[in-house]
C-alpha cells in the first residue's frame, strides 16, 4: 500500500493540474479576506457598537464554500482523469486490487485536501488581517473552529470527489454535473426552499451541508460578536441572509451538517468502490 | 499464490457485449519459452481475451489463469505480468521517466529500473519529454518499458508492431525472441500473420471469437499443401480416373481442376492413359497468408475453417503440455541484453542525424 500511495504522489505532483486548481482557492481566500473586511464603513460600525466586527470568520466561511468547489475538482479527476488519458489500464496492471488503488487515491487526496485547506485557511487568515487587523478575526478560540471546520469540509468534499469521479469515470461528466449540482441546482433549491421550507430539508441537502460545516459555525459567532447580550433578540430573517451568503442554515448544528456531508461522502465512496471494481477497462 | 510456472490458460472463455459474442468457448494455453502468436482480424476476438486475461474485462463464461491464478489474484501483478495493450495510455505532460517512476513506486521497484528501462527501449534521449509529444513508435517503445519495469515472468502484448518502423519491428523481433529463450512466456496479437511470421514459434489463431488452428507454426507450413490446376479436353473422363487413383479433385468455377496430393508429371501420364488430352497444367503454391485467410474466414474453402484445423489441435491442447522451468529471473532478456543496448545506441545515433525520425525508431533525439 505505501507503494501505491506513493506511485499516487508522484502522479500528482509530476502534472500540473493540483497547482492550477489551488491558485484560485489562494486568491478567492485572501481577495474575500481582504476585501470584506476592509470596507471604510465598518469602522464606523465598530465604533458605533464599541467592539469589533470578527468579519474575518465570515468571508473565511465564504471563500471556504467557495473554494470546496476546487478541492472537489481535484478529487473527482484522480480516477476520471486516468479514465481519459487511459493509464487507468496501467494503473489497475500494477496494482494488487482495485480497491487498494482507491485506497491509496484517497489517502493520498486526504492530503491534498488538507493542504487546500490549510491554503486556504491562511490566505484568508492573510486577507483579513490585511484588512482589519487582528480585530478581523474574533477571538483565537472561534479562528481555530472555523479554521479546523474549514479543514474538514475541504478534505471531505475531495474524498467525495474522489468517489463520484470512480463513478462517473468521465472528467467532462464529473465536472459537469459537480458545478451545475453546486451552482446552479441547488442554488435554485435553496432559494426555493428559503420561504417554504417547514420541515428544514434544505440543511440535508449535499451542498447546504457541506457549507454548513463552516457557516454554521462562523455565523452564530459573528452574531454573537455583534450583538453581544442581546443575541436572543436577533430575528431569524437576519440568520437567513447571513447563512445564504456566508453558508449553513438557521439552527443547524455545524456537526450535524459535518455527518450529513460525511454520510455523502461515504456514499459517493462506496459506490465508486462498488463500480469501478466491477467495470470493464476496454 | 502462483505457481511460477509461466503458464497462461485460457479455459472455455466467453464474452458477450449484449448481443454480440465477441469470444466464444476460447481455450488454448501458452507455454514459456516460445513466442506465442495470437493472430486474428480485426475483430475477432484478440483484444477482448487479452483483457480478460489481465482482468481488465470480466469474461461471461470461463476462466484465464496465469501461473495458476486469476489475474486479479496475483500479488504485485507487475512483477509476474507485463503488459502493452492497444488501449494504453499516458499522461500528455508527465515526463517519459516521470511515468515510469510512478509506476515503479506502485511496483516497489526501485527508481534505478527507470533509467534501465528507458536505455532497454532506447527513449534515454526522450526521458524528459511528455509523453503528448510521442509518436507512435515512441508511445510503444515507452508502453514496453513500463511493462519491463517490473522484470515480468510473463509478456503480453497486443498489436506491438503497430506504428513501429520495419526497423523498431525487426528490434521487437529480437527482443521478444531472447525474452522467450530465457525461459519466459511471450504471448503476441497481430492481425497480420506475416508481421509475425518470423517471431513466433506457436499460434494460435482465431476468427470470430473461435479458435481456429492452436499449434505449431511449422505445423501450419507443413499443412500447405500445392495443387495442380488442370486444364483437359474431358474433365469429366480425367476426373475419373483421378478418383481412381485416389485423388482429391475439385472442380474450379472456371471448368479446370484442381488436384492436390499430386504432381504435373503423374497426372499427365494419368491423362494420356486415359485417353484425355491436356491443354494447360499450372502448380499453385498455397503460401501462409492464404492458408491463414483460408482459416480465418470460412468463404475460401468448402468445408468449415474448424474441420481443417481438425489435425493438428491434438497434439496442443491446453493440458497436455508438460510444465517448463521457472525462467530465470534478473533483469532483460539473458543473452540478449549486450547486443539489443549496442543496437539501441546505433539508432539513437542515427536519430540523432536526422531530427526529422525522432519519431520513429531511434526514439531518442
Amino acid at each position: 500500500m505505501t507503494g501505491l500511495i506513493r506511485s499516487e504522489i508522484r502522479k500528482v505532483f509530476t502534472t500540473n493540474l493540483w497547482w492550477a486548481l489551488l491558485i484560485p482557492v489562494a486568491v478567492l481566500s485572501l481577495g474575500s479576506g481582504w476585501m470584506g473586511t476592509g470596507f471604510g464603513s465598518i469602522n464606523q460600525i465598530e465604533a458605533e457598537l464599541g467592539r469589533p466586527l470578527p468579519l474575518g470568520l465570515l468571508t473565511m466561511s465564504m471563500s471556504t464554500n467557495f473554494s470546496t468547489i476546487f478541492a472537489g475538482l481535484l478529487g473527482a479527476l484522480a480516477i476520471a482523469g486516468e479514465h481519459r488519458n487511459k493509464s487507468i489500464t496501467t494503473t489497475y496492471l500494477t496494482a494488487d486490487s482495485r480497491g487498494a488503488v482507491l485506497a491509496a487515491k484517497l489517502l493520498t487526496y486526504t492530503g491534498l485536501g488538507l493542504l487546500y485547506g490549510v491554503v486556504n485557511v491562511a490566505a484568508g487568515t492573510i486577507g483579513a488581517l490585511l484588512g482589519a487587523g487582528t480585530n478581523g478575526l474574533g477571538e483565537l478560540a472561534d479562528w481555530f473552529s472555523v479554521g479546523g471546520a474549514g479543514l474538514l469540509a475541504m478534505v471531505l468534499w475531495t474524498l467525495l470527489g474522489v468517489g463520484f469521479g470512480a463513478v462517473v469515470a468521465s472528467p467532462v461528466v464529473a465536472v459537469m454535473v459537480l458545478l451545475i449540482y453546486k451552482f446552479v441546482f441547488e442554488f435554485i433549491v435553496t432559494s426555493f426552499l428559503l420561504t417554504s421550507d417547514p420541515s428544514g430539508v434544505s440543511a440535508y441537502l449535499p451542498g447546504t451541508a457541506g457549507s454548513g460545516i463552516v457557516g454554521n459555525l462562523a455565523v452564530p459567532v459573528f452574531v454573537r460578536a455583534v450583538s453581544g447580550t442581546n443575541e436572543q433578540m436577533v430575528p431569524q430573517d437576519v440568520f437567513d441572509v447571513l447563512h445564504f451568503f456566508f453558508g449553513g442554515s438557521y439552527g443547524h448544528p455545524w456537526w450535524l451538517s459535518l455527518l450529513t456531508f460525511a454520510g455523502y461522502t461515504a456514499v459517493f465512496v462506496l459506490a465508486g468502490w462498488l463500480v469501478s471494481g466491477r467495470r470493464d477497462v476496454t | 499464490m502462483h505457481d511460477g510456472s509461466g503458464r497462461i490458460l485460457v479455459q472455455n472463455l466467453s464474452k458477450n457485449f449484449g448481443p454480440v459474442n465477441a469470444v466464444r468457448d476460447l481455450s488454448f494455453a501458452v507455454e514459456p519459452g516460445v513466442v506465442t502468436g495470437f493472430l486474428g482480424p480485426n475483430g475477432s476476438g484478440k483484444t477482448t481475451t487479452l483483457r480478460m486475461a489481465l482482468g481488465l474485462v470480466s469474461p461471461s463464461a470461463g476462466a484465464v489463469t496465469i501461473n495458476g491464478v486469476p489475474f486479479r489474484q496475483l500479488r504485485n501483478p507487475a512483477t509476474v505480468v507485463g503488459a502493452v495493450l492497444e488501449a494504453q495510455s499516458f499522461h500528455p505532460t508527465r515526463t517519459a521517466r516521470n511515468h515510469l517512476r510512478c509506476y515503479a513506486a506502485a511496483m516497489n521497484v526501485p527508481d534505478t529500473q527507470v533509467d534501465h528501462a528507458l536505455e532497454l527501449v532506447g527513449l534515454t534521449g526522450a526521458a524528459h519529454r511528455g509523453a503528448g509529444g510521442f509518436s507512435l513508435g515512441m508511445r510503444q517503445r515507452l508502453a514496453l518499458a513500463t511493462a519491463l519495469l517490473g522484470d515480468p515472468q510473463v509478456l503480453i502484448l497486443d498489436e506491438p508492431a503497430n506504428g513501429l518502423d520495419p526497423e523498431g519491428i525487426a528490434w521487437l523481433r529480437s527482443f521478444l525472441r531472447s525474452f522467450a529463450a530465457s525461459g519466459r512466456t511471450v504471448l503476441v496479437s497481430s492481425h497480420l500473420l506475416r508481421e509475425m511470421e518470423h517471431t513466433v514459434d506457436h499460434v494460435v489463431i482465431v476468427s470470430q471469437g473461435e479458435c481456429v488452428y492452436n499449434g505449431h507454426l511449422d505445423d501450419l507450413r507443413a499443412e500447405q499443401r500445392s495443387r495442380v490446376l488442370v486444364q483437359a479436353s474431358d474433365p469429366a473422363a480425367l476426373v475419373t480416373a483421378l478418383h481412381e487413383d485416389g485423388l482429391d479433385v475439385e472442380t474450379l468455377p472456371d471448368g479446370q481442376l484442381g488436384v492436390t496430393g499430386s504432381d504435373a508429371k503423374s497426372i499427365a501420364d494419368r491423362a494420356l492413359q486415359a485417353g484425355v488430352a491436356i491443354y494447360g497444367m499450372q502448380d499453385e503454391n498455397v503460401d501462409l497468408e492464404q492458408l491463414f485467410f483460408r482459416l480465418t474466414s470460412g468463404q475460401y474453402v468448402a468445408g468449415s475453417p474448424q474441420q481443417d484445423a481438425g489435425p493438428s489441435q491434438h497434439d496442443t491442447g491446453p493440458y497436455q503440455q508438460d510444465t517448463a522451468e521457472a525462467p530465470a529471473s534478473g533483469w532483460g532478456p539473458p543473452g540478449g541484453t549486450g547486443s539489443h543496448q549496442q543496437q539501441e545506441s546505433q539508432q539513437q545515433d542515427a536519430g540523432q542525424d536526422e531530427p526529422g525520425q525522432r519519431g520513429g525508431l531511434g526514439g531518442g533525439a
